[in-house]
């Protein structure tokens, strides 16, 4: 595996992660809304 | 407050967050390759970060833990439990990004003969165990109660996982950043704390965010009637 490709893949898998957490406390901050 | 009126501090929090992520990201990318592990010497700015924030979020645990056994107050329970989901989560990354750069320079992916990546994993696999005991605990008072003692106690892993490189001469390295002085460029460092304070910044924003989902869905649960009331005293047969 090239290198460049190793050090994307640990980009991808840490931003990946920290977007897919920050997507889910949004969603669960809506659904908080829509029941209040 | 509801959860949709994010106060002003809290969206300026975010927006700082987001510029210093970013710039945090391009810096990272764009420093000078290593002289000996080349290109993949840019996991750094995001391991390093990762496993800094398992330490902070699981000292805040403790802390948070602390604090409930002194005040019994659930806004400290709620910063444990908060810190300790996020303290997951990046002792995830850590391992998964320190897996990814071991594999190319260590030839292994993990190895559990390795006395940092033992600890590490341990740690994570402790915290895990932390957030089910919550989850599996019958009201929020004894899950505060368990939570507690055992954030406290297993706070211990956090310098036996920062010293552990010192400790035992396995196959980790090493601090690069120590006392008197580093082993690196100040182009590298400069880039290794410009991420840092990105981390730290994602930490505080995600903290907010998740103790304000605690505090509404704590106060959900506190208005619902409670099951089997009905049972226990049915309307008009209490005199009887």
């Amino acid at each position: 595996m090239p290198e460049t490709a190793v050090v994307g893949l640990s980009y991808a898998v840490t931003y990946g992660l920290i977007l897919w957490y920050g997507a889910r406390l949004y969603r669960r901050m809506r659904r908080l809304r829509d029941r209040s | 407050m509801k959860p949709d009126h994010v106060p002003m501090k809290l969206k300026l929090l975010y927006a700082v967050t987001a510029l210093v992520v970013i710039s945090g990201a391009v810096l990272a990318v764009s420093t000078p390759p290593e002289a000996v592990q080349r290109t993949y010497a840019r996991i750094l700015h995001l391991h390093v970060p990762s496993a800094w924030l398992a330490f902070l979020a699981f000292g805040v645990t403790a802390l948070g833990s602390v604090m409930w056994r002194l005040r019994r107050r659930f806004v400290w329970d709620r910063l444990a439990a908060s810190s300790a989901e996020i303290g997951v989560l990046f002792t995830g990354l850590a391992i998964a990004t320190g897996a990814i750069w071991g594999r190319p320079v260590w030839g292994v992916f993990f190895d559990w003969g390795d006395a940092r990546m033992a600890s590490t994993a341990v740690m994570f696999l402790v915290y895990l165990g932390y957030l089910a005991l919550r989850r599996y605990s019958p009201s929020p008072e004894v899950a505060a109660d368990r939570a507690s003692i055992l954030g406290i106690v297993a706070v211990i892993q956090v310098p036996l996982v920062y010293f552990s490189v010192n400790l035992f001469r396995t196959l980790h390295q090493t601090q690069s950043i120590r006392p008197d002085g580093s082993t690196m460029d100040p182009s590298m460092v400069a880039a290794l704390l410009v991420n840092l304070a990105a981390f730290t910044l994602l930490y505080v924003s995600f903290l907010a965010a998740r103790m304000i989902i605690a505090r509404e869905e704590a106060r959900l649960v506190a208005a619902l009637p409670v099951a089997g009331a009905a049972v226990i005293s049915p309307p008009g047969l209490s005199d009887a």
